[in-house]
């Protein structure tokens, strides 16, 4: 195995290995803010005293490092870990196999897209050791502030350029491939869902990112040229006129940077969705309930995702004119988003559920993304989003979705495509042990978020809040929030263990294990280089479970 | 619901009917709706969803052409 | 080994390489679009606007817009011929790309002697950005093109005509590009 390679296999394997790291840097960062949130002046245990002196004071974090930690967990989380592991990973590996294709579309260009992420990553996280530390002006780099900030923006900005040029080549390289070389016989309708989520991601990543490309472009110049695209005339800083020419608008930035944004979310959440329905039509022995509804919901989301993205921008005083057209057609976007869980739920009615360790993330995916979607319904209104932006609620709402959703059904694909990927199974007992555990920790973490929101607590406070007296009675909260966290992060740690010790001593088993009904089970585990030794020929639609009149519980695609 | 909330519910239904301004109070309504700020920031709006519905509208022909290429 | 990298698939009616260089298209499109889109809000949104025609040399432009419009003439001439004379045409069309990236270079050399830069205001912010932008486009178009030139002698004719037509393509995008942000900053 070459170590710059174009087989898809590994390249997909390159982006798990590189977003999992990604992952845990994330995670890291949200152990020391949830202990300064609950134990705040306090020093951090065991690593505190070498963090620096420039991040900590005697062990207790200084303010400027928690605005970089809260700014660098949301980029790491969302841009290098999340998205690379949903679609660079996931995506990668398994659709050439799903669809009966020796590799994608354009070899060489998926490498590239691996090492521009790559790349980009460490760019990024690179800020930490700049002088004056990383990105902290949020996820959102919003200016002014943005604009005037440390050194380690420049360098969130580079690294998201370069983010943005891999995942644009990798998107064209997921169209082509879904499009061009599907195998005789599998038409459209018949990919499995999973495909139809890369479709849509890879499409919502094409036409998304560019405006993030043309704001990052332009936030440099800011920093860099001296120009004033987002600085609008009569800034004072520190007290002086910032000597700049003026007559930018910071709300400029905020349109490109959520143009990309919003659809950035279905990014997060399609190939969940995608992974989940795999395993549940797998777990149930019966088709998808809805197939037809789940693929036009899914594309119908694509589609309008580029219609909502002003919702985050509620009280930017844009007026009620405006306000009430994105209020509506959010309201409209949230319609395909439940058929597809309706779908999923009414999926699992009248089937026998083999209850293993990916259908318990999968199962449990549905009702912790009920909570996230239906929390951002007060959102997405803009009369109840006006007590609710940046609070906590926002917080609570989108990790709701993000964490026991779209980790769930990712941790679920691992447990189940571990065996074709190995050849091997992973420990049931301790892939439980990490189910139970990270539900509990999860639910632990985010459901007093909500509480927290309400009660009208901001986000990205260092100190939690403790300076306004209405957030008094919920600041308790903190201390269990921590606890549960810890938690979360040791049966991570279960995770690891199983993984490592699988690939190693894990059970060997067949190349069908699950009784799957796609392609990527008719072949070898772990599959050749050439994926299948002659073209598959596809017969049938991707959940035949159950068949009426045949002997066996399932029949492969490509069984004529 | 008790007499005095249910009269006062109706008043306010009434009023906001007669006269939507009058229950308008949130700051985030009350935004100047002319000025070169807003007019900017509209015609950018404009452009940046009228290039995109250009582009998903590309996207739909092509999506049109194979569906009926594939019959 | 991998299917369609010349023949078109029946139910889509291209080939890999088309489809992939119109969504590549796709994106760009979105990219600029973007960049307009911030210039329509910088400028309506400005109490003052330059004339181009007054702050920048419009016969640089004119110039410009004579060469890179030849040169996507060519360019989409040479995919109706045999790729044979289409590498020639390919290769004068690269030489006139470089030609309009002296011309540029020029002219920002002299608007920066004389003062006129970046920073001074949003018309020559989003300017030299847009230009910037392009010229980068410019730039990497003859980098495709040289490496099609190349590759012609190595790979077969079908494969090079397909890559002819790709970066004809990619070129007629950045000579619209071009025409557009001539017309909104030189002669208004």
């Amino acid at each position: 195995m070459r170590i710059i390679s174009t087989d898809h296999k590994v390249i997909g394997l390159q982006y798990l290995l590189t977003s999992l790291v990604f992952l845990l840097l994330g995670f890291v960062f949200i152990l020391l803010i949830r202990w300064q949130l609950a134990y705040p002046s306090q020093p951090i245990p065991l690593i505190g005293a070498f963090l620096g002196e420039s991040n900590v004071t005697q062990g207790v974090m200084l303010p400027e490092f928690y605005t970089q930690l809260s700014a660098m967990h949301g980029t790491v989380m969302v841009f290098l870990a999340i998205v690379p592991f949903a679609v660079g990973a996931f995506g990668n590996y398994l659709v050439p196999l799903m669809i009966g294709a020796p590799d994608m579309a354009f070899p060489r260009l998926n490498a590239l897209s691996y090492w521009l992420y790559l790349a980009g990553g460490l760019v990024m996280v690179a800020g930490f050791f700049l002088p004056g530390g990383a990105a902290s002006s949020g996820w959102t780099s919003y200016p002014p502030l943005a604009d005037l900030a440390q050194a380690g923006q420049t360098a969130w900005l580079v690294g998201m350029f370069l983010l943005i040029l891999s995942s644009l080549v990798g998107s064209i390289n997921m169209i082509t491939t879904i499009v061009q070389l599907r195998a005789p016989g599998l038409t459209m309708m018949r990919l499995p869902f999973f495909v139809w989520a890369q479709l849509v991601t890879s499409f919502l990543l094409l036409l998304a990112f560019p405006p993030l490309q043309a704001a990052a472009v332009l936030q440099l110049m800011d920093r860099l040229a001296g120009t004033s695209f987002f600085l609008p005339s009569g800034l004072v800083v520190s007290g002086e006129a910032l000597h700049v020419s003026g007559g930018g608008s910071p709300i400029l930035w905020q349109h490109l940077f959520w143009f990309l944004a919003h659809p950035e979310v279905y990014v997060l959440i399609l190939p969940a969705l995608g992974i989940v329905a795999e395993v549940i039509a797998n777990a149930t022995r019966k088709p998808l309930w809805g197939y037809r509804a789940m693929v036009g919901s899914a594309l119908f989301i694509g589609f309008m995702s580029f219609l909502v993205w002003a919702h985050h921008m509620f009280l930017t005083g844009m007026g009620p004119t405006m306000s009430a057209f994105f209020q509506v057609t959010t309201m409209i976007i949230s319609i395909p988003s439940v058929v597809i869980i309706s779908s999923l739920l009414l999926s699992l009615y009248g089937g026998s559920i083999r209850f293993t360790v990916p259908a318990l993330f999968a199962l449990a995916f549905l009702p912790m993304f009920g909570i996230g979607g239906l929390t951002g319904l007060p959102l997405g209104l803009a009369a109840t989003d006006i007590p609710l932006h940046d609070t906590y609620y926002v917080v609570g709402h989108f990790h709701y979705i993000v964490a026991p959703g779209t980790l769930f059904a990712l941790f679920a694909g691992i447990y189940y495509w571990f065996p074709k990927v190995t050849g091997r199974t992973m420990n049931s007992v301790l892939g439980q042990l990490h189910f139970w555990g990270s539900l509990a920790g999860m639910n632990g973490i985010f459901l007093p978020m909500l509480i927290e929101g309400l009660a009208g607590v901001n986000r990205r406070l260092y100190d939690g809040g403790r300076t306004y007296t209405y957030t008094a009675p919920v600041i308790h909260l903190y201390s269990g929030q921590w606890w549960a966290t810890v938690l979360l992060g040791a049966v991570q740690l279960c995770f690891v263990a199983n993984l490592v010790w699988s690939l190693a001593r894990g059970k060997r088993v067949s190349q069908n294990p699950w009784d799957a009904t796609t392609l990527e089970w008719t072949t070898t585990s772990p599959p050749p280089h050439e994926n299948f030794p002659s073209t598959p020929r596809v017969h049938r639609g991707p959940y035949d479970y159950s068949p009426n009149n045949a002997a066996a519980d399932f029949l492969p695609q490509s069984q004529p | 619901m008790t007499l005095a909330p249910r009269r006062v519910a109706a008043a306010a239904t009434v009023a906001w009917l007669v006269v939507p301004a009058a229950l308008a109070a949130c700051p985030v309504c009350f935004q100047v709706e002319d000025g070169p700020a807003a007019d900017g920031v509209r015609v950018a709006v404009l452009v940046l969803m009228g290039v995109a519905t250009g582009v998903l509208a590309g996207f739909a022909v092509f999506i049109a052409r194979f569906v009926r290429r594939s019959q | 080994m991998i299917p369609y990298t010349i023949d078109r698939r029946a139910d889509s009616g291209v080939n890999n390489v088309t489809l992939g260089i119109w969504l590549f298209i796709a994106s760009e499109v979105m990219l600029f679009g973007a960049l307009f889109s911030s210039y329509a809000l910088l400028r309506v949104s400005a109490p003052a606007w330059p004339h181009g025609r007054d702050v920048l040399g419009v016969w640089f432009g004119v110039g410009n817009t004579v060469v890179l419009s030849v040169m996507t003439a060519l360019v989409l001439r040479a995919r109706a011929v045999p790729p044979a004379v289409g590498r020639q045409f390919l290769a004068v069309g690269t030489v006139l790309a470089a030609v309009f990236l002296v011309i540029k270079g020029l002219e920002w050399r002299g608007e920066i002697a004389e003062g006129l830069v970046p920073s001074l205001n949003t018309f020559f912010a989003m300017y030299f950005t847009l230009t910037g932008l392009h010229a980068l486009h410019v730039a990497c178009g003859i980098v495709a093109n040289v490496w099609v030139l190349l590759g012609a002698s190595r790979v077969p004719d079908g494969m090079t005509s397909g890559r002819i037509r790709a970066v004809a393509l990619y070129w007629t995008f950045v000579d619209v590009v071009w025409l557009t942000l001539f017309l909104l900053f030189y002669l208004t």
